[in-house]
């Protein structure tokens, strides 16, 4: 039966190329197995991310993978498929402690986190941070003078009446910084959190569009698409630097909130090894100094890297106090409001 | 000529509860002949399809359902009615916008393709299929950089400050992105129409403007109905485009996005994803149930001539208008993302650079040819997959068969954020059965393949859906007479299939290999949870760098991307019509 015989054809034909994929694919999980490999869940930038695992994999021989995702991302993938990653480097501090609160991280501290000051780690060794930035106001100076409006100095200045549409904001759930503004003002609330809410709501007419993502913002306000960005002051740095010149950088006076990019070593790693070994390298001097070479706007931790040109000085920067612990506790009850009381509403202006 | 007479045979090829239709004679002789004829070999294909079916939209879905329907995801279900009824209005809007104005576009260029002689047809052709390849977030981009509040066109030349984002962003460029399914769906029925109806229509007295909307329209109203399906149900799922040119206005596919990017609430996510299904679920069953009634047979397999042309100014006036506008856009914005890769910031700093492509080679270097291996993977089975649900549908199990029709189409009608989070539920560890280990683990970094076979798998779940549509249609349309002259020649179901119903639905399989690849070279949201540091996608390094903002490095990639689809596509299309010449002669 010439029928049957061309189904089994077709079969056969699927078969094989699956098999083939399954083979190529072999020798690499083979491989990875040996005691000569990390994989990395990166949580920076793509050119950043390629830096420090093709500087590490040069240093110590580890073959070194990794995948860029964001922290809501990663711990989605730490819980569907734990043991992926050995290290997760990248993202505040808060998600890699809600990570640890789900037995998710081996706690370590690195060598040299010792030299760190008190605020770039846990006591616990849950998570140390290799880098740090803060919030700014990132404005278009051309569009603010269309507008008659100066570059906001106070988180008030950005509910005026004429910024209407014109405030790009970051989406809490997936960025870093649209969570940490809304911290940062049950801070200056002194931790009334509907007074943070609040804030947001009257802000909500003027954001354009919440964007996935933190760095969305910076170009927005550098096309003058919008013409004030809440976004890291690196992500303005680096705007501004790639070819955006109108921008410039402003810091509430009453203070702003600011982040600790965190590695930590995850539960489960297939090479325990090699996952401290990377955290330990990540807090050396050379590793740090790949910031400036990137370069990346954020500024290392390590006090002996080297701050590159234009980083913005943090030491300057007024900041609210950070508790990580709490920024990390309330993060679910912020977003989940975000979602139903403020994004949800958008439509009424 | 003498056929016209079958040509208008109305064959509603069977519907449920529909005893009173049975007396069709069409539908009758049908499924009786058809009954002794399942011989082994649908049957073997019947079981190879549900197998497929179950591994790629099977054990994923289940495994959501459970999290949907845990307290968290009911809860979550709940809210998406009670705190979100306006999200959820709006993604039936964006639906519905962009299936009507997709279909209509859709229709027009078809028309003017197969009806109006002008010079530059091809290149048109080409033009109008241009935004199938649509790079998550390159389209949208684009059109920001064109028309958005400091937009090149507005801005730019006419000095406005219009809004873009929003509604009209999306729609128009999801719109864009789905109008050639239209497009592809529809030109491939008109090539199949009859002219003797035509020549009919003049000679009883029909003016063209009439003939066109008592014949033409009514002719290929099947296609429109199943362009409008894909098109709403695409418009629905979309997430990349409301991400980056929504504005305010929010839908259910962004909402899924942040509930999981934001928090891991899978079963959230879940929840509202069926959600969301209401309303792909309603229109895919309206649509069935139209397409039934309405489906015309104009396929008979006995030789015709060729379309007159048609000349009158009532019609093709309005109609290359349209078209011309619409091919206007699609080539300001492929010209933009094509120049945007070569300049420093588009619009805003034009000098020229290589820079952004010295960044995609060192960037992508292996993507490229990890994604193209698995499209070739993919693509082929998807096509497959799509052909075989579709014969079994129309031909073999009328009935039972439309399960098979909806289990397809779920392909699309899941947002791809939550597909590939029940590819990573569903596979990241081994799959048992009766105790004993059927799979391996498939997804995930640990998985055999580096995760690259739950790519394969996801490929070919998004790929099947628009070659299915595309098939059924194409086969509702020949008639059944045509295919059982060749097994009464003693031609086995097979060999009727690859020899005498494949040529004559040689654009649906254009139609289903065309999007197979290109769903696979540009799915971004599924395969989010599931690539590995072994196996990188081009997509979701494209979505980083627009992440990232750097908007050059992105249209550089989507360029690359761009122009490797085409590459395939055109080589798709050669080794197709070699094919059909082989069969035909």
């Amino acid at each position: 039966m010439s029928k049957r015989s061309q189904g089994k054809r077709a079969l056969a034909v699927a078969m094989a190329a699956t098999a083939l994929v399954a083979m190529s694919g072999c020798g690499k999980v083979d491989s990875s197995k040996g005691s000569g490999t990390v994989s990395i869940a990166c949580s920076q930038q793509e050119d950043f991310c390629q830096a420090v695992t093709k500087a590490f994999a040069k240093d110590t021989g580890i073959k070194t993978t990794y995948v860029r995702l964001g922290a809501g991302e990663v711990l989605a993938r730490l819980a569907t498929n734990p043991g992926e990653f050995d290290v997760w480097a990248g993202g505040q501090a808060e998600n890699h402690l809600l990570a640890d609160d789900k037995g998710m991280i081996e706690h370590y501290a690195p060598k040299g986190a010792g030299d760190l000051a008190a605020d770039y780690k846990d006591d616990k060794g849950a998570w140390t941070g290799f880098y740090t930035d803060s919030i700014a106001f990132c404005s278009n100076t051309a569009e603010l003078g269309k507008k008659g409006v100066k570059p906001p100095v106070s988180w008030a200045d950005l509910l005026d009446n004429k910024l209407k549409g014109a405030v790009a904001m970051p989406h809490p759930a997936t960025a870093g910084v649209g969570y940490m503004a809304m911290f940062t003002q049950a801070v200056l609330h002194n931790g009334d959190k509907g007074a943070a809410i609040d804030y947001f709501k009257q802000l909500n007419p003027n954001v354009m569009q919440y964007s996935k993502s933190a760095a969305t913002g910076t170009e927005q306000a550098g096309r003058g698409e919008v013409s004030v960005a809440i976004a890291l002051d690196s992500d303005c740095q680096k705007a501004i630097k790639a070819g955006y010149p109108d921008l410039k950088t402003t810091y509430p006076t009453e203070g702003t909130g600011y982040e600790v990019g965190a590695i930590s070593v995850l539960k489960g790693a297939r090479s325990i090894k090699n996952a401290k070994a990377f955290a330990d390298w990540m807090m050396t001097t050379q590793a740090q100094n790949l910031y400036a070479e990137v370069p990346s706007y954020a500024a290392p931790t390590n006090p002996k890297a080297k701050i590159g040109d234009g980083v913005p000085r943090q030491d300057k920067v007024k900041k609210v106090d950070w508790n990580v612990r709490q920024a990390a506790d309330a993060r679910d009850a912020f977003i989940k409001s975000f979602e139903s009381d403020i994004a949800s509403s958008s439509s009424a202006k | 000529m003498a056929n016209a007479v079958i040509a208008a045979v109305a064959a509603p090829s069977g519907a449920d509860g529909a005893p009173v239709r049975g007396k069709d004679p069409s539908r009758h002789s049908g499924s009786n002949r058809s009954k002794p004829r399942e011989s082994a070999s649908v049957w073997v294909i019947l079981a190879g399809v549900v197998v497929v079916l179950t591994l790629v939209l099977g054990l994923p879905v289940v495994k959501l359902l459970v999290s949907a329907f845990s307290p968290a995801g009911r809860t979550a279900m709940a809210g998406a009615f009670a705190n979100h009824a306006e999200t959820f209005w709006h993604s039936i809007v964006l639906g519905l916008l962009v299936g009507l104005i997709g279909t209509f576009i859709g229709f027009v260029c078809a028309y003017v393709e197969t009806f109006i002689q002008m010079p530059g047809k091809k290149a048109m052709h080409w033009l109008t299929l241009l935004p199938t390849i649509s790079p998550p977030f390159a389209a949208a981009t684009a059109i920001i950089t064109l028309f958005g509040k400091r937009g090149m066109v507005t801005n730019g030349l006419f000095g406005l400050e219009f809004n873009i984002y929003g509604l009209p962003g999306l729609v128009t460029v999801l719109t864009m992105t789905f109008t050639p399914v239209a497009y592809l769906n529809i030109k491939g029925m008109f090539e199949n129409l009859d002219p003797a109806t035509f020549e009919a229509a003049s000679s009883l007295g029909a003016s063209e403007f009439k003939t066109l909307f008592k014949v033409t329209v009514p002719m290929v109203l099947p296609a429109m109905l199943s362009s409008f399906l894909v098109l709403f149900v695409e418009g629905i799922a979309d997430l990349a485009n409301p991400l980056v040119i929504g504005g305010d206005y929010r839908v259910l596919a962004s909402q899924i996005y942040f509930a999981v990017a934001g928090s891991g609430d899978i079963s959230g996510a879940a929840g509202v994803a069926l959600v969301l299904l209401v309303p792909a679920l309603t229109v895919f069953f309206i649509q069935k149930y139209w397409a039934n009634k309405k489906s015309v047979v104009t396929v008979t397999g006995k030789p015709t001539g060729s379309l007159k042309p048609v000349t009158s100014k009532t019609v093709t006036v309005p109609m290359l208008v349209i078209a011309c506008l619409w091919i206007a856009l699609v080539l300001m914005v492929y010209l933009s993302l094509f120049v945007g890769g070569f300049v420093k910031i588009l619009g805003v700093d034009n000098g020229f650079t290589w820079e952004h492509f010295i960044f995609v080679h060192r960037l992508g270097s292996d993507a490229i040819g990890t994604t193209l291996l698995l499209t070739l993977l993919a693509a082929p089975i998807a096509a497959l997959l799509a052909l075989a649900i579709a014969w079994l549908v129309v031909r073999h199990f009328p009935r039972f068969g439309r399960i098979l029709d909806l289990w397809g189409m779920l392909g699309i009608a899941i947002p791809g954020t939550v597909l590939g989070l029940g590819f990573a539920l569903a596979y990241s560890e081994s799959t048992v059965l009766f105790d004993y280990e059927v799979l391996p683990p498939l997804a995930g970094g640990l998985a055999v393949g580096g995760g690259a076979i739950a790519i394969v798998m996801v490929f070919i779940a998004r790929g099947d859906p628009t070659g299915q549509q595309a098939f059924i249609s194409a086969l509702q349309q020949i008639n059944p007479q045509v295919e059982e002259a060749s097994t009464s020649l003693g031609a086995s179901p097979l060999q009727t299939v690859r020899k005498v119903t494949l040529p004559l639905m040689s654009s649906a399989l254009v139609t289903s290999i065309t999007y197979a690849i290109t769903k696979s070279m540009t799915t971004i949201t599924a395969i989010i949870f599931i690539t590995t540091p072994q196996t990188k996608v081009m997509t979701s390094q494209i979505l980083d760098e627009v992440d990232a903002g750097r908007f050059g490095n992105a249209f550089a990639y989507s360029s690359l991307l761009i122009i490797l689809v085409l590459v395939v596509l055109g080589l798709a299309n050669i080794l197709l019509r070699q094919l059909n010449h082989s069969k035909r002669s």
